[in-house]
């Protein structure tokens, strides 16, 4: 299988272990001490350990910090330590370093949540503090922090850890204050009465609305009234001047990053991404144009196309992960993928939508080039650079409405007349002409090959990487070639030798025509044998000419699935291959058949017995893939 | 259909119990069983909520519900909500059933630990039983969730402490029209039952801005329920409320001469302005008071101003104030600002020299000599 290279891929780092601030805790402590000292409810009680000697209360020895039980599951408890310091220092994030560090760790600390609710859900309120002595900390300080309430599913998983740790029938005043704290956290979670608002209460609460009326409506206001002001920001910006600053632009994006894949963000996000400042330096940070890419990726929010495109125009990194996240679909997640279903993806994606947009396509070629690279030209990868092209041109012949680039900005390192004659759909041409067009992009082609007094290496290979954009005429030529229309088939050829060994230089070339020329003929040759049997197959394959090996494969496929007594033993012969071999005869079944269904070709039959046929195959190859 | 009546009855007691201090009565099975009525009030609202019939009946015996002294021993006012009760359930409240009942047994300090302890287990994804009570803790989260949401965006909005917030009036207003259209749906006159108590309860400055900014929301972009069936989530969006939504308030102001009184004192004279350009009723009744206002007014020779007789009522200032905004309005307004300036000072004799007639000094510190329609 191909790899994919993913340089462009980020890991996170995993949090560093701080050293723990946390000194230890004196004996009759509980749950309470050193409560932070935060807005919490009004109810002033007394700390129980304050009043009480400690052996007059047998539970508060389950709340004293027992060391050697923390060191049990040494990777928790020092990440509870690590995670209590950080909401410590985070305090209510109002600070910009503080948001800034948040906004880091948002989801690594959801995982760590996840831990301790699944380690909660088992226990009481006894064992929890056993466990986990500082939960009451740590659960107060994450609640006080709206960066960490606002953020994807935080809010959820706090609440089922306090609603764990509430007791049920508290039979002493430990608990019962354990039950009021929590209820006043919930409280102040969930509901409108204890908010730090301004009187937002008064009128609504009148009215008799509650927070499940006025939050969502509240919230829609605001979002809109920052979407308006950012865009009569921008159209300002020009005369009157600018009623924003960039910092607060800034500051906006950050305050977003726990609210990604919150529904109602939407417009504000898509404001935002597609404001323009005056500066040439990006205004929004990095943080929030990597959330928003990474929640797009794994489609939690529904971005326009143009906010996806302002995106990637403005924020490099997010284009090339998105790239390189739609190739690691394509070739490894859905493997058997037929070149439709990759279709689909390569348009759900919207790059090639947005590859419109000459920079865009240029990074993403850049992307395809190095993986063809690194793969050595396999034919997966090739597929993929035919299917994502073709949706590419689909795209760009709809695009009416906006500025038209012109093509040469797409390809800037190839001849004109070679982007004009491959761009020709194969749809729109009738039938018969198609020799007679394989031919001319032959001409050009070889034109330009052989007129190395004044080419590169590196401009043949991007005259190469062109024609591979629109392979689909190679594998047209290829089933010229076994149809016997064409003219002069060693035009045909070149074409196809050129397509799989483009670095031929002038003799090597000459004698990769003659073994070509020799491979054709005994394949049409073929044709006329009855019985045909594998070993007559083999006998092309042979490794007579190991330099044009993927060639005659491709012509022998071709026999294959035209001639009816090849057909017959197709099976038989492809499962004798080797693996590698296999799929690669079974990627081009599918790019075959693909043009069949799309081009309407009438080769019905055929069309029909290919499909049959690959779908045996890929049975087949997963069964033996398990045995 | 009976039996749903009476449930639906027996529910909204629930509900109110639930937030007053008789919940220190229930027990688990209690909190259980309300779950369970509301969960099950939350279906009925979802396959009634299009359908007319069955929609009005429960909304009828909902209303009628509202009206009935409160069921607790008689301490509540019979007219007014029980503010201890929390608000009285309306057919939208049923889709929300669940939240509400849960909001109020959490905020409610006398509720028992072993039932609180059943409506938190209720919270988490393990604690439910059967299937159809999930949600309840997503639905919860999520509110969590938008409330985080507000406190992170609002310093973005630059008002200060000071300054009232524009985002919260709107969202005030926009409440305070669906609230308006439940009334009128549920009982004509009830509205203005309505924003008399609110009128008689809320600090006027607060209310004046909340009045002005409902009377200044745009208008429904089309007609009624054409595009699409009503927001589930936003019942309250200008779309949702008709054409003219704010014809009741509207109405109800042009018929109390107080709230009127306040708001042509109170308002800043750009927003009244503004307001009056939109309502040409509103306008007319704003000349009209300050009309009357004015023949209060007489000139103080000593310090050479004019000044009012009551130290509350109307100052020169403030006529000035508002007749400039009322001049510098789009064309109604101003035109109609500028015509009665001109009939008031003729009806006054018209005359040129200052200090005589207040509306003379008044075109004169304006500027608007000159006949309407120049300028």
């Amino acid at each position: 299988m191909p790899r994919i290279p993913c340089e462009g891929l980020r890991t996170r780092a995993s949090p560093r272990r701080e050293s723990s601030e946390i000194t230890e805790e004196a004996p009759g402590a509980g749950f309470f001490r050193s409560l932070p000292p935060l807005p919490l409810p009004p109810n002033n009680w007394s700390f129980p350990g304050d009043d009480h000697p400690p052996e007059q209360h047998d539970c508060l020895k389950f709340c004293l910090f027992s060391h050697e039980m923390a060191q049990d599951t040494l990777d928790t408890s020092l990440n509870f330590e690590f995670w209590l310091n950080k909401a410590v220092a985070w305090g209510q994030a109002t600070t910009l370093e503080s948001q800034q560090d948040v906004c880091l760790h948002l989801p690594q600390l959801q995982k760590f949540l996840q831990q301790i609710y699944e380690t909660l859900k088992h226990m009481d309120f006894h064992t929890a503090i056993q466990r986990f002595p500082l939960i009451g900390q740590l659960l107060g300080r994450l609640c006080w922090n709206p960066f960490v309430i606002g953020y994807d599913e935080n809010q959820k998983i706090l609440m089922w850890c306090l609603c764990c740790l509430y007791c049920s029938e508290p039979w002493n005043t430990i608990e019962l204050e354990v039950n009021i704290w929590i209820r006043s956290l919930l409280c102040h979670l969930l509901s409108s009465s204890k908010l730090g608002l301004n009187e937002v209460g008064t009128v609504s609460q009148a009215l008799g609305y509650t927070s499940p009326d006025y939050y969502p409506k509240l919230l829609k206001n605001m979002v809109l009234s920052l979407a308006n002001e950012l865009r009569v920001n921008h159209l300002n910006g020009f005369s009157i001047g600018k009623t924003i600053p960039d910092k607060q632009i800034k500051a906006m994006s950050l305050l977003c990053i726990p609210l990604l894949t919150l529904p109602d963000i939407l417009p504000l996000l898509e404001a935002l991404l597609t404001y323009q400042g005056d500066e040439s330096k990006e205004i929004l940070c990095s943080e929030f144009l990597e959330g928003v890419n990474e929640s797009f990726l794994q489609k939690k929010i529904a971005l326009s196309e143009s906010a996806v495109l302002s995106l990637w125009l403005r924020h490099l990194p997010s284009l090339e992960k998105a790239t390189l996240h739609l190739f690691e679909n394509l070739i490894s997640r859905h493997r058997n993928a037929s070149p439709e279903e990759m279709e689909c993806f390569i348009k759900d994606s919207l790059l090639p939508q947005a590859a419109c947009h000459p920079s865009i396509f240029r990074i993403v070629d850049e992307i395809f080039w190095n993986a063809l690279l690194e793969t050595n030209g396999t034919s997966e990868v090739l597929t993929v650079i035919q299917v994502f092209t073709r949706c590419f041109v689909q795209a760009f012949q709809k695009n009416n409405d906006q500025l038209k680039f012109p093509l040469k900005s797409y390809f800037p390192y190839t001849s004109p007349s070679l982007i004009m004659v491959l761009l020709q759909n194969p749809k729109d041409l009738p039938r018969g002409l198609w020799c007679q067009h394989l031919n001319h992009i032959s001409e050009i082609l070889k034109k330009i090959v052989e007129d190395q007094s004044t080419q590169s290496c590196r401009s043949l290979f991007e005259h190469w990487f062109l024609f591979i954009h629109f392979g689909e005429w190679a594998d047209i030529a290829a089933e010229e070639l076994l149809m016997l229309r064409a003219e002069s088939p060693a035009t045909l050829l070149w074409l196809l030798a050129f397509y799989y060994n483009p670095h031929d230089q002038n003799q090597q070339r000459t004698q990769t025509m003659v073994d070509a020329a020799e491979a054709h003929g005994h394949i049409m040759k073929l044709f006329g044998r009855t019985p045909l049997s594998v070993k007559d197959l083999q006998d092309v394959t042979d490794t007579r000419h190991p330099r044009i090996q993927r060639l005659i494969r491709h012509l022998l496929l071709n026999f294959l699935l035209l001639s009816p007594d090849g057909y017959k033993i197709a099976q038989e012969f492809i499962i004798t291959q080797t693996d590698e071999i296999a799929s690669e005869l079974l990627n081009l079944i599918a790019r075959i058949t693909y043009r069949w269904n799309r081009l309407g070709v009438e080769t019905q039959r055929p069309a029909k017995l290919a499909k049959d046929l690959l779908q045996e195959l890929q049975c087949y190859t997963m069964k033996s893939e398990f045995l | 259909m009976e039996v749903l009546l009476e449930q639906l009855e027996r529910f909204a007691e629930v509900l109110a119990v639930s937030r007053t201090r008789h919940a220190s009565s229930w027990g688990r099975v209690a909190v259980r069983r309300s779950l369970c009525w509301a969960r099950y009030l939350r279906h009925v609202h979802g396959r009634f909520r299009l359908r007319g019939p069955v929609r009005a009946a429960l909304e009828g015996r909902l209303r009628r519900l509202r009206l009935r002294p409160a069921p607790l021993g008689g301490d509540a006012a019979p007219a007014a909500p029980c503010p201890e009760s929390g608000p009285p359930l309306s057919f939208e409240g049923l889709g929300c059933g669940e939240q509400l009942l849960a909001l109020g047994l959490l905020e409610n300090a006398s509720l028992p630990s072993p039932a609180l302890h059943e409506l938190l287990q209720r919270l988490r994804p393990e604690g439910p039983a059967e299937p159809s009570e999930e949600g309840l803790g997503n639905r919860l989260a999520e509110l969590a969730r938008r409330r985080a949401a507000s406190q992170l965006l609002r310093p973005l909005l630059g008002s200060g402490p000071a300054q009232p917030d524009p985002v919260l009036r709107r969202t005030e207003a926009e409440l305070l029209l669906l609230r308006l259209r439940q009334e009128a749906e549920a009982e004509p006159g009830a509205e203005a039952l309505l924003l008399d108590r609110l009128w008689q309860q809320l600090p006027q400055p607060r209310w004046l801005a909340v009045v002005a900014e409902a009377l200044l929301l745009p208008p429904a972009p089309g007609p009624r329920g054409a595009a699409c069936a009503p927001d589930e989530d936003d019942p309250g969006s200008p779309s949702d409320l008709g054409p003219a939504p704010a014809a009741p308030l509207l109405a109800w102001l042009l018929s109390r001469p107080a709230p009127l009184a306040a708001l042509c004192r109170l308002l800043p004279a750009p927003l009244l302005a503004s307001l009056a350009g939109r309502h040409a009723d509103l306008a007319e009744a704003c000349l009209d008071l300050l009309w009357d206002w004015a023949g209060h007014l007489h000139f103080d020779l000593t310090k050479g101003a004019w000044v009012g007789s009551d130290p509350e009522g109307l100052t020169w200032e403030r006529l000035r104030d508002c007749f400039r905004c009322f001049c510098q309005a789009p064309a109604p307004l101003s035109l109609q600002a500028r015509i009665a300036l001109d009939s008031c000072r003729a009806r006054d004799g018209g005359f040129e020299a200052p200090g005589l007639s207040v509306w003379t000094d008044l075109e004169r510190e304006l500027g608007v000599e000159e006949p309407p329609g120049e300028g």
